[in-house]
């Protein structure tokens, strides 16, 4: 007994000898910021930021198919009913419900931004804490970043004006202090330009790994933000000047990707098609998606879940009058007529619209099965049509189902080579230099013309030609102006840039109150639809972010 | 949708439909995939006593519980003969809790002096693990064939591990004189593993004192009716640390598998070469920022109560009066947006007080002719407010973060849009502030006075918290018969009555799913013009799934909880059979529950439980030899 005790006392002190470590509980699988120290953890940090522009979502994808196509006469929302994703539904007919509070489209697509900025912003910081020395692609990277931290906040600008710009040096405090008028409009796009002008002084012109922005796509970047910049506006989203000196800026950055080795596609249906087609000669930057990686899915883009002709999706449905306006007479863009009649067998087309829109009866894809009617939800809403460039070939091993929806491995191109031809038309148009413009837009045309080895099946529709100054046209100022405008919209359509060129122009109202006049017969819905100007150009701040900024932000002008 | 097709295949949604799988599909493939859970306690002491009335023991107390799970995704044609991956994957996670219990423990009594004292400390400790592997692609689509092993598709594997640790030193001092004055202090120092290096240990002091007051000897000429009566009064501090084991803790993972199956990607993976699978590099996400200073939520509580029983404990019952400060409360607050991600971070946030009263009175007797009673009831009520509100939390307990804030209001007070009634004519639509979405049978929101109905028109809606709750407990017994009653209840609480988003509106919750009946009784300018529900929308215009009184009811409820009805056979009978006792018995639980004319859901204690709670009806036999 008596040892027992003794043996009983010793082990009561063995924990107050331990005492002082027990608390020390290690945390299993984490790291902290401090632990990023080797070359390779640094490097991991720039590829998580760069998962983040990858890491999408199937409501609200920076594809911007809701904010750019939906929002403009280019899509219909689609999907079961109006109640279906039902922000976009306000969205697309301008209701004053956008601002309702409880409206969650644009708080989560506003707080996934700055996640992704957040992302880089981390990256940077891990890449201040290591010298040149021990990395050598320390500048490349930290311009690699600072172009990823420029095309997030470059979407965010466009969508609701009025954003804090965030980096790297602000701790969580001082972000939360800084408002999102702390800057004016256009401090911010300077802010923007001089992220991408960081890239494109620093970035190499080829990069070893293809996913990495190159000093091509940051010159392309940098012209598109100074686009955007030069068409100042005043607080109430009217455009009141245009500035000259940064329409020469786009003209200058624009010539130095011409004059690199990206150039057109040789068929306007390679930047729209999977595996050996993606990272092509117009591909300036892409999100690199994949699959069969070790993820659930794959590393899918579900930006475009959404846009499949699925029981699950049938979103983002090309519109009738983006449909009509590929309509050629004499092999140019009807201009004026293009809506009078909704397309018919025996129009002559655009051949862009069969790489654009899936036509009931016709090949779905380039495939030989057809799209058919009743792979739409709602036909009476949304019409028939479907949208293609986004989309695969559901029989392709690129096609993978993803819980209730259908999502693709297809890369997504940020910036083609043709968008930075139409920038830099459009600059010289409006510096009064219309003439060199005509190649620029006739080079897209004749690449369109000559894009017909997967749509056989509409040759007998197909019909255009180039502009030809005192034959076809006469090439003055006014005119270079709409087609030019036209051609962006043909070229570039569904790829969620339509909405956003016309709050450029400062046309957004006229061409959309237009649109819902001819449409609101077909389409009831837009019955009540009015574009009111000085307000629908932005989305409104979101009101959960006012709250949590304590009353920091304001609210855009309108709401 | 129907279940089946009549080929016996299960049925899908077609196109015009919602994106949904065949529920009783998803039920049926389900029975594939039973867990086990085993649970294992129990604990071992060794008590010494070196000298007389000293004990001094080691308690070694373990609790481990194992759980196990297959779990099989069968394929499925479903939408456009597109099938699901089969899959099967096998899971299992660890539970160990152990805690070291050393105490010392010293009995004295001097005449009429009585004290215990006792000293001591306490180690805790958790460890869960827990870890999954899944392979995809089988031969044969049999549950006697599917183990990963076996699979020759893609595989994914899972573990992660998370712990605890807690420590305590505590000493006790109980002192009685005369069983008349009863006094204890109490210390304790509690560390715990959750909180920042500098902040991980508290102390929680306590005392307490009571008074007999019945075995005073000016009481004995009352003895005949006053059997019991104490006074005692109370003060102490408790210590909370119910968060994540890692709440104190930067958070940075790799986060390579992502998780695109609620439409939305994580991850940290990226294919930046290019070449469209295969492994990729991967890099971190934050998902929680450090904090140092976390320290533990302390609640400091002061009670006053009187014990009284008379006539022979008959009737009988207490008193009580408490007032409780809970400060530093642990929280983890929403964050602004521009932050990004990792801005979660816990930190100790608002103050709040809650005062109380409590009063439970009972009696029970005996009468000559065998039937005895025991009844009892109870009533009490607490009234809660916020004391303090850091700057850093201003807009983590509702509100809008500038001019309302929760300060000075009970916890969890409703705030949003009153709504007040519907919009019954195009007139009145007309005359109202500019409410976007605003038309004839739509509600309207009350409007501040400025002419506009927007996030300004906010206000404080309402307290959830009740005026006071109320328990009846009967209990009678009569030669064999048994019979227990129990009623239960609270008043004056508001409750959020979320469900009425699917049974008063087409378009707020997910249209072309089922609705409620509620819907039938919608209000129409012509067939049905008195009704307080919104007329059918075909969409939300405005916005009525925002947070407004039309939610709001009351949650007022009494509920007959349990009545049980029993008969024992007697003794005599029994007894030849070496049997103690035989009692057959009937009980019934949650057999009537009344609730206020305004609360339109099933049950307002849960009000956003889609299902009414079940009422059970039991017949049982108790024996004992």
């Amino acid at each position: 007994m008596k040892n027992i005790f003794i043996l009983f006392v010793v082990l009561s002190f063995v924990p107050l000898a331990s005492c002082s470590k027990f608390l020390d509980q290690k945390a299993y699988g984490v790291l902290t910021e401090d632990d990023l120290t080797t070359v390779e953890q640094i490097e991991n940090s720039v590829i998580s930021a760069y998962a983040g522009i990858g890491n999408d979502e199937i409501n609200r994808p920076l594809s911007l198919w809701g904010y750019g196509n939906v929002r403009a006469d280019d899509a219909y929302k689609g999907g079961a009913d109006e109640n279906d994703n039902d922000l976009l539904h306000w969205l697309e007919i301008c209701s004053p419900s956008v601002g309702n509070v409880g409206m969650w489209y644009n708080d989560v697509f506003w707080y996934r931004n700055y996640i992704v900025i957040s992302r880089i912003n981390s990256a940077l910081r891990a890449l201040d804490n290591v010298s040149e020395g021990q990395m050598p692609l320390k500048t490349t990277r930290i311009a690699e970043m600072r172009f990823l931290r420029g095309h997030i906040h470059f979407i965010q600008k466009i969508i609701f004006k009025h954003i804090p710009f965030i980096t790297e040096d602000m701790s969580p405090d001082d972000i939360s202090n800084e408002s999102n008028v702390a800057l004016s409009s256009d401090s911010v796009w300077l802010k923007i330009a001089e992220d991408f002008e960081f890239a494109y002084n620093n970035l190499p012109v080829v990069q070893p790994e293809i996913g990495r922005a190159n000093k091509y796509a940051a010159a392309a970047y940098l012209a598109k933000t100074y686009l955007y910049k030069a068409y100042r506006q005043d607080d109430m989203h009217n455009v009141t000047s245009i500035d000259m000196g940064e329409l020469q800026k786009v003209i200058d950055l624009a010539d130095e990707v011409i004059a690199s080795p990206y150039r057109l596609e040789n068929d306007f249906a390679f930047n729209f098609l999977p595996g050996q087609y993606e990272n092509g000669p117009e591909a300036l930057f892409s999100v690199q998606y994949s699959m069969d990686d070790g993820t659930t899915y794959g590393r899918l883009n579900m930006g475009c879940a959404l846009t499949t002709p699925t029981p699950g999706g049938d979103f983002n449905k090309p519109s009738q009058d983006l449909v009509n306006a590929f309509k050629t007479v004499g092999g140019l863009p009807d201009f004026d007529n293009y809506s009078t009649a909704d397309l018919s067998e025996t129009d002559k087309v655009d051949p862009r619209l069969f790489h654009t829109v899936a036509i009931p009866g016709k090949p779905y894809k380039y495939t030989d099965v057809n799209f058919e009617a009743n792979q739409t939800r709602n036909h009476t809403m949304y019409g028939l049509y479907s949208s293609l460039k986004e989309n695969v070939d559901p029989a392709s091993p690129f096609y993978v189902k993803t819980g209730p929806w259908y999502a693709n491995s297809k890369n997504w191109i940020v910036l083609r080579y043709a968008d930075v031809l139409l920038m830099k038309a459009e600059a010289l148009i409006e510096t009064g230099r219309h003439n060199e413009a005509l190649p620029l837009i006739n080079q897209i045309r004749s690449r369109a013309q000559f894009s017909t080895q997967f749509i056989a099946f509409a040759a007998g529709n197909l019909a255009i030609t180039t502009y030809q100054d005192g034959t076809n046209c006469n090439w003055t100022e006014d005119f270079a102006r709409k087609a030019l405008r036209w051609e962006r919209r043909l070229e570039m359509a569904m790829e969620g840039c339509r909405f956003f060129d016309l709050v450029r122009w400062g046309i957004a109202d006229q061409v959309m109150n237009m649109y819902y006049a001819n449409e609101k017969d077909a389409h009831t819905y837009y019955r009540n639809a009015y574009f009111e100007k000085n307000k629908f150009e932005y989305c409104a701040i979101p009101v959960e972010q006012i709250n949590w900024s304590k009353g920091l932000y304001k609210q855009n002008f309108g709401y | 949708m129907p279940v089946k097709k009549t080929d016996g295949d299960w049925s899908s949604v077609t196109p015009a439909m919602n994106d949904r799988d065949n529920p009783a599909r998803i039920l049926y493939a389900n029975k594939d995939n039973p867990y086990t859970y085993w649970r294992l306690f129990g604990n071992a002491f060794i008590d010494v006593q070196p000298i007389k009335n000293l004990h001094i023991k080691s308690d070694f107390g373990l609790d481990y519980g194992n759980y196990y799970q297959r779990v099989l995704t069968h394929s499925y044609t479903g939408r456009l003969g597109v099938d699901q991956p089969v899959s099967s994957k096998m899971q299992q996670s660890h539970w160990t809790k152990w805690a070291w219990t050393n105490t010392a423990t010293y009995n004295l009594s001097i005449k009429k002096n009585r004290m215990d004292f006792l000293v001591g400390m306490e180690m805790d400790k958790q460890l869960d693990v827990s870890f999954a592997a899944e392979k995809q692609t089988y031969d044969e689509e049999d549950p006697d064939y599917m183990f990963p092993s076996v699979g020759t598709g893609e595989a994914f594997a899972t573990g992660s591990a998370t712990g605890y640790t807690l420590l305590s030193f505590f000493g006790k001092i109980n002192y009685v004189y005369d069983d008349r004055y009863l006094a204890s202090v109490t210390f304790r120092r509690d560390g715990s593993s959750r909180f920042g290096k500098d902040n991980r240990y508290a102390n929680f002091p306590a005392f307490s004192a009571g008074w007999r007051i019945s075995h005073e000897n000016f009481m004995d000429a009352v003895s005949d009716i006053v059997s019991d009566l104490k006074l005692r009064v109370a003060w102490g501090q408790t210590g909370n640390q119910e968060i994540d084991n890692l709440a104190n803790r930067t958070i940075l993972v790799s986060n390579y598998v992502g998780d695109a199956g609620a439409g939305v990607n994580t991850g940290t993976a990226y294919d930046i070469e290019g070449k469209d699978g295969g492994l990729l590099p991967s890099g971190y996400q934050l998902q929680q920022r450090a904090n140092d200073d976390l320290k533990w939520e302390t609640t400091t509580q002061t009670n006053v109560g009187l014990d009284f029983g008379f006539l022979n404990q008959s009737l009988y019952g207490t008193f009580e009066y408490y007032f409780k400060q809970t400060d530093d409360i642990l929280i983890r607050p929403p964050y602004l947006g521009a932050i990004g991600e990792g801005g979660d971070q816990w930190v100790n946030g608002a103050s709040m007080q809650n005062q109380g009263l409590e009063l439970s009175l009972g009696y029970r007797g005996k009468t000559a002719s065998g039937f005895s009673f025991d009844i009892s009831g109870n009533i009490s009520g607490y009234r809660n407010k916020i004391t303090k509100l850091p700057e850093s939390v201003i807009s983590a307990y509702g509100g809008n973060g500038t001019t309302d804030i929760i300060l000075g209001r009970a916890i969890n007070t409703f705030y949003g849009y009153r709504a007040d009634g519907l919009f019954r004519s195009q007139e009145e639509v007309d005359m109202y502030a500019d409410q976007p979405g605003k038309s004839v049978g739509r509600i309207r929101y009350e409007d501040n006075g400025d002419g506009v109905i927007n996030e300004d028109d906010r206000v404080w809606l309402g307290n959830p918290h009740p005026d006071f709750e109320f328990g009846l407990n009967i209990n009678l017994e009569w030669y064999g018969f048994d019979l227990t009653i129990f009623f239960q209840g609270m008043y004056g609480n508001l409750v959020y009555n979320n469900t009425k988003a699917t049974t008063d509106f087409w378009a707020v919750s997910e249209s072309k799913m089922n609705h409620g009946t509620r819907l039938l009784d919608a209000f129409d300018p012509e067939t049905n013009p008195t009704s307080d529900i919104p007329s059918i929308s075909f969409t939300n215009e405005n916005s009525e799934g925002r947070v407004s009184s039309y939610y709001i009811e009351p949650g007022s409820y009494m509920k007959l909880r349990m009545v049980q009805l029993g008969y024992s056979l007697p003794l005599s009978i029994i007894k030849k059979a070496d049997i103690k006792k035989v009692r057959f018995y009937v009980s019934g639980q949650n057999l009537l529950t009344i609730k206020s004319k305004k609360f339109t859901g099933l049950d307002p204690e849960n009000p956003n439980l889609s299902y009414p709670l079940s009422t059970s009806l039991t017949f049982g036999v108790n024996l004992s030899f």
